[in-house]
């Protein structure tokens, strides 16, 4: 039978929730936000919250099983910014949350990010220092993407949107989310802090050129455009907005206020778009950012199979997978980083 | 980019040779950006890259 990560941190996710719950009606409404995750995401694999720091982990210590504790708090974080996203977006899913009132699922949301990600930090099986250590990274990471989000929100419905703004912004939030996924895996791993910079970097370029190029999807191929129907000002919009002159614009404006509920105003910005060049212009930018993750991936000489495992991550993300992995190198089987060699005999102190 | 579509004749010479492409331009690009530009297939249709888009990560 085939090793279903997920499968498996989900459960234990659902353990630890079960576990924490002060009330009955909490573990109800927690354990609903985790199924309901968990049945979105369905057979998805590989989950960036749960792959990714098990396959930073694997890179830096030849393992990934120490770091299954870490993914449970990576999907309690992935869960509460998926509820306040959606709930941002008017998103939410009627199944199951209409037995409960908006307040309680915005409950849910902080609760997973406040209190229970935190926690799961707190009970790994880690030095006092290091877990010292992920818990000031975690505080860190959410404050970026607040100011990331933050970011975003400003752009929804405006004319005038720079596109490095947008590139910004996404960087920002989604690459900063996981950023923050790896650092904890490295942190958590004992590595030195060149070796935490160089995943964490690696993890920003996966976020960035991921969120990318799910907005291209959003726009280009999903056959109803969520970003279009409430006004998000994706890379490709700010891309073509930006050279236009004044007429030009209002009335590109116009067409985009059209696109929030007419499908004929919506499939005439994707051809526009299109013939403008945009979709090409983003492949382009998604794969330079994957082009910076696999040059940081390279420095950080990876472990095997671990390397192999976080290159086909940026595979997957880019729009040319086959000539994207050109680049890659086999990795050694022991970890000779420029910062000297790992010692797993004993921790090693966070910040060294 | 802006040249891609408005110059025909740059549109040749990025897919025959993308990097003697821009460079002609003055464009300076560092490591990635280059890596990113041969990475690319710029001989693909603008629907074969529409079929191509990934949900990301």
């Amino acid at each position: 039978m085939r090793y279903r990560p997920a499968q498996e941190v989900f459960s234990r996710t659902k353990r630890f929730v079960s576990v924490q719950a002060q009330s009955p009606g909490q573990k109800r409404l927690l354990l609903t936000a985790v199924e309901n995750l968990e049945a979105q995401l369905g057979e998805e694999e590989p989950l960036p919250f749960i792959s990714l720091p098990l396959a930073v982990h694997a890179a830096l210590r030849g393992e990934p099983t120490p770091a299954l504790p870490l993914a449970v708090a990576g999907t309690l974080l992935f869960l509460g910014i998926d509820l306040l996203d959606d709930l941002a977006d008017g998103d939410l899913p009627r199944t199951p949350w209409r037995r409960f009132p908006p307040a309680q699922v915005q409950l849910a949301a902080t609760t997973a990010l406040c209190a229970l990600a935190p926690k799961a930090l707190a009970e790994l099986a880690a030095p006092p220092e290091r877990i010292v250590a992920m818990q000031r990274r975690l505080a860190e990471g959410l404050l970026r993407m607040s100011a990331g989000q933050q970011q975003d929100l400003g752009f929804a419905g405006r004319a005038r949107v720079g596109a490095q703004a947008v590139e910004e912004s996404v960087a920002g939030k989604s690459g900063e989310e996981i950023a923050l996924w790896a650092a904890l895996a490295a942190l958590l791993a004992g590595a030195p802090s060149a070796q935490i910079a160089r995943y964490e970097d690696v993890g920003r370029a996966i976020g960035t050129a991921g969120q990318l190029a799910s907005d291209c999807h959003d726009l280009f191929q999903a056959e109803h455009s969520r970003d279009l129907a409430n006004g998000t000002r994706t890379l490709p919009i700010a891309l073509h907005l930006e050279p236009l002159d004044a007429p030009a614009r209002r009335g590109f404006m116009r067409l985009l206020d059209r696109a929030r509920e007419d499908a004929a105003a919506r499939a005439e910005i994707r051809r526009l778009l299109i013939e403008g060049g945009r979709l090409r212009h983003c492949a382009f930018v998604v794969e330079i950012h994957c082009q910076k993750a696999l040059a940081r991936l390279k420095e950080a000489r990876p472990l095997e199979p671990a390397g192999g495992a976080l290159r086909e991550m940026i595979r997957q993300v880019s729009f040319f997978p086959g000539k994207t992995s050109k680049e890659n190198t086999h990795g050694p089987t022991e970890n000779q980083d420029a910062d000297g060699p790992l010692d797993r005999r004993s921790p090693i102190p966070a910040g060294a | 980019m802006d040249r891609w579509t408005a110059d025909p004749q740059f549109r040749r010479e990025l897919r025959a040779n993308p990097e003697d492409a821009v460079r002609k331009t003055g464009v300076e690009l560092d490591a990635e950006e280059r890596a990113a530009l041969r990475a690319m297939d710029w001989g693909a249709s603008d629907q074969e890259l529409q079929a191509r888009v990934s949900k990301g990560a």
